[in-house]
């Protein structure tokens, strides 16, 4: 379980998250809301560099607030960015081995540990420079990096942003088995409700850094709140 | 696996995807073969003012991988690099006079404390933005500026400094193996080519993966486990233990040392020298280091004043910000690939290498 | 203990040059996000003209004037030809390019005037006044009193004139500023200028006080980026007191024999020593977008 008590972020008088409280009991989690909802704050709250924050984070029993983010990371708090973060002059592998230099990884070597995510993500030919890969597969480069070594919690931001609905499909199906194939819980944000559908057991939708709804995905993304929230600002509930 | 250099965006530094174990090997005898040559060849070639030349050259190349490594990889630019070649100079001599060290000690050992130096002096500014690294390099070099004008270099006399303004004026000694100036020139050539090994294999390992993401993001080093403080500082390190075996090798080479050597201008000469040549790749460190030292060299044989190589320099560096900035090396290779013909690109989305 | 108080007096008005030129660069700094290292580059090669024109027969307030134009000049030229294409680059990279000015600029001062010993003298450090016993001149006067003047006035123009305003905004978000309508590449020209003109004054300045000597002046910047980190790259006040500060401290040095050599280092150390002291209260901080 994943628990967030009075999470708030500030930066200086705007406060992206306002008192946010939420729990999270199932192993896949949306999070959907119009732009400036303070869903990216809250992914940065969670990888601990989000300005000034006051408020409680427990996963699994464990108080992380206050974890350095690099301690986080080795703990087992790992995302990926809305833009893909990944060292161009490096070949994916040497992207995903930096993982396991730095966080537990129980394999014999690092290079088995990267082939092994690689082969669970499907990613071919690794050997590539990150600047040669496809849009698609420097986001699987980026998951890739994210779960290796032992991931306990992903973040994945828009993870599917700019790939084709083919290859939106092969994310999908990754992502929803995520728990099964790696034990790592998933919190994650897009503004594809389908994707959202098809991944996601519980969700939760935000706006002005607070909670308007929250629940299994399907009852969320029918609440009229969440709808309204939508409406509100100008964008229709589905990108 | 495609041998990098036909790809026609930028080739990096080393080429981090697995090259075919053929070419890589023939890659490195090739190499190796070209050092041979150049041992061989400069001291039958040049007179001895050259020569000299070309082993000060060798000297500052080190100074200069360290410069264009720190920037290329992690975006730090570090203007105190001549600096601390002047701290290693002045840590050898000093062991040199009052130990009676070997002198492949006294070199580790000149290096290793100037590196403790260089990371203590800078450790409060890396764990801010990166200008605040910059700006105090640039007060580092203009503050040992001071300190070698005040304190002069160890030249046998007695006390803590060392110096002393007239008597029996002492030289640091060559190894047995290369008193001449063509033996001490093949040494600094191989002394050389070690040190640039050595940021090859930083390279290639753990930092040098972690520096390359640290370039890209912060954030997403963090993310992933990476202590980044502590691999700048690394870094940091690196460049300044190579400084101060340039600093051991300068004082080897000529006996004694003297603070115009080591102004604050010339930190920022070859900083923007190494630029110039392209920081990006280890020719470019070379180019750098010919363009700092040769260059003038070869103004002054022609009676014309090395103030003209300095403002090129200003000059170059310059417009090297601004639409060159792989330097002369990358505009080689640029062109290179150009004419060898697009060969691979298909689409190459948004994610592409840029310029 | 030696008597320090004469070395108080020249480290006022050492202090008030570190704080000036500190200033020239953190208005500059704040409205562009240049960090300009050919501050004092610029002054040197005005107060070298001045030389030259003075040498030349032109009267002095002539010569003074002219520094300051082409300290001007120079600033400017920079900052609308060179500055406008980097900038949408990174702090450093614009920084770097200004060391790169830095040489362009040294480099042509020594070639042009080849260093041999030269002196300006202000006729306001012929004449001064007796202060506990120790004569002050009016140059340093001027000095401590321009540096008083500068704060109050450029923190006034920041904050109340419309200039003032658009220059804060562009330091706050230089985009937004953009599109919100403000002239940023008029205002950036502006802030160029008015680090120009600081410049060539304070070249005059440190060519009386100090000794006309390109390489001199030129890094002088170093003292003067000192006290605009102790400003925090933000506040002028605060740079004003670093400024004076590091001058007061390298100054009172002096009659000191064991440490006395060693005074140039003040600047550096009193950054460092700031920064380590900052160090302990900031977070790290943590970019997540690319340099």
């Amino acid at each position: 379980m994943i628990v967030l008590d009075d999470l708030t972020v500030s930066f200086g008088a705007v406060r992206p998250l306002d008192e946010l409280s939420l729990t999270i009991a199932a192993p896949t989690h949306g999070i959907i809301g119009p732009n400036g909802a303070g869903k990216t704050t809250l992914l940065n709250a969670f990888s601990g560099f989000a300005g000034s924050i006051s408020g409680r984070i427990t996963v699994f029993g464990e108080d992380i607030t206050a974890m350095s983010p690099r301690r986080r990371a080795i703990w087992g708090v790992r995302r990926t960015f809305q833009t893909v973060q990944l060292a161009d002059d490096l070949s994916a592998r040497d992207n995903i081995v930096i993982s396991v230099d730095h966080c537990p990884h129980g394999f014999g070597h690092k290079h088995d540990a990267a082939d092994a995510v690689c082969e669970l993500v499907g990613l071919d030919d690794p050997n590539r420079l990150a600047s040669e890969l496809s849009t698609y597969e420097r986001r699987l480069t980026e998951i890739a990096r994210a779960l290796a070594g032992k991931p306990r919690l992903v973040l994945m931001d828009e993870p599917a942003a700019g790939v084709s609905s083919s290859e939106r499909t092969l994310l999908s199906e990754l992502l929803r088995n995520l728990a099964e194939s790696t034990g790592a819980w998933l919190i994650l944000i897009d503004h594809d409700v389908e994707l959202i559908s098809a991944v996601c057991e519980t969700a939760t939708a935000l706006d002005f850094g607070a909670h308007v709804a929250s629940g299994p995905t399907a009852d969320v993304l029918a609440d009229p709140l969440v709808a309204e929230a939508y409406l509100g600002s100008g964008a229709s509930g589905a990108v | 696996m495609t041998a990098t250099t036909q790809s026609d965006s930028v080739v990096p530094i080393i080429a981090h995807g697995r090259a075919p174990a053929r070419v890589a090997v023939a890659q490195v005898g090739l190499f190796l073969l070209l050092v041979l040559a150049v041992a061989w060849w400069v001291p039958n070639q040049f007179g001895a003012k050259w020569v000299s030349t070309w082993t000060t050259t060798l000297v500052f190349a080190m100074a200069a991988a360290g410069i264009g490594f720190l920037y290329s990889r992690l975006g730090l630019a570090s203007l105190a690099q001549v600096a601390l070649v002047g701290v290693g100079g002045w840590v050898a001599l000093r062991l040199e006079f009052g130990t009676g060290l070997p002198f492949f000690v006294i070199v580790l050992l000149s290096a290793t404390i100037t590196a403790g130096i260089g990371a203590l002096l800078s450790l409060p500014a890396l764990r801010l933005r990166g200008l605040y690294l910059t700006v105090m390099t640039l007060m580092m070099a203009a503050g040992f500026d001071e300190i070698f004008n005040a304190t002069g270099f160890p030249n046998g006399g007695s006390g803590f400094l060392g110096y002393q303004a007239s008597g029996e004026l002492q030289r640091m000694n060559r190894p047995s193996i290369a008193e001449s100036d063509a033996a001490y020139f093949r040494l600094v050539l191989v002394v050389a080519v070690v040190m640039f090994a050595f940021v090859w294999l930083h390279e290639r390992t753990k930092p040098g993966r972690a520096w390359h993401l640290i370039a890209q993001s912060e954030g997403a080093a963090y993310s992933s486990g990476i202590d980044v403080v502590m691999y700048k500082t690394w870094a940091f390190v690196l460049a300044a233990f190579l400084s101060g075996v340039a600093g051991a090798m300068f004082a080897g080479q000529l006996g004694q040392l003297g603070p115009s050597s080591f102004e604050t201008i010339d930190s920022l000469i070859l900083f923007a020298l190494v630029l110039v040549g392209g920081a990006y790749h280890w020719t470019g460190w070379l180019i750098g280091a010919v363009l700092f030292k040769a260059f003038p060299a070869f103004l002054d044989d022609r009676g014309l004043s090395g103030d003209i190589a300095t403002m090129i320099a200003g000059a170059a560096a310059i417009v090297n910000l601004i639409a060159a900035p792989r330097g002369i090396v990358g505009e080689v290779m640029k062109a290179s690939a150009g004419l060898r013909g697009r060969r691979r690109r298909g689409a190459r989305d948004d994610t592409g290498v840029e310029e | 203990m030696p008597d320090i108080k004469p070395f108080i007096v020249t480290g006022l008005a050492l202090g008030s040059i570190y704080a000036l030129s500190g200033i020239g660069l953190v208005v500059l700094y704040r409205a562009t996000a240049v960090l300009n290292f050919a501050y004092g580059a610029i002054g040197a090669i005005g107060a070298l003209v001045a030389w030259d024109l003075i040498d030349g027969g032109v009267p002095e307030p002539v010569a003074w004037i002219g520094c300051v134009a082409v300290s001007t000049a120079l600033s400017i030229g920079y900052g609308v030809i060179v500055a406008p294409l980097l900038a949408d680059r990174d702090l450093v990279t614009k920084a770097v390019a200004t060391a790169g000015y830095t040489l362009l600029l040294l480099g042509f001062s020594l070639w042009w005037l080849p260093d041999i010993s030269r002196s300006l003298s202000l006729p306001t450090s012929d004449h001064g006044f007796r202060v506990f016993g120790v004569f002050v001149a009016y140059t340093r006067v001027i000095a401590l009193g321009l540096a008083l003047v500068v704060t109050v006035g450029v923190t006034g123009y920041l904050m109340r004139t419309r200039t003032g305003l658009y220059m804060r905004a562009m330091a706050d978000d230089p985009e937004q500023a953009g599109m919100l309508g403000i002239r940023t590449d008029r205002v950036g020209a502006i802030a160029w200028a008015m680090s120009g003109v600081l410049s060539g004054v304070t070249g005059l300045l440190i060519a009386d006080l100090i000794r006309l000597e390109a390489g001199a002046i030129t890094f002088l910047v170093v003292p003067a980026i000192a006290a605009a980190i102790i400003g925090r790259l933000n506040s002028l006040p605060a740079t004003l007191v670093g400024g004076l500060a590091i001058g007061l401290a390298e100054s009172v040095a002096a009659p000191f024999d064991s440490i006395s050599d060693y005074r140039g280092v003040a600047p550096f150390l009193a950054a460092l020593l700031f920064l380590v002291w900052q160090g302990r209260h900031t977070q790290i901080q943590i970019f997540t977008s690319t340099r």
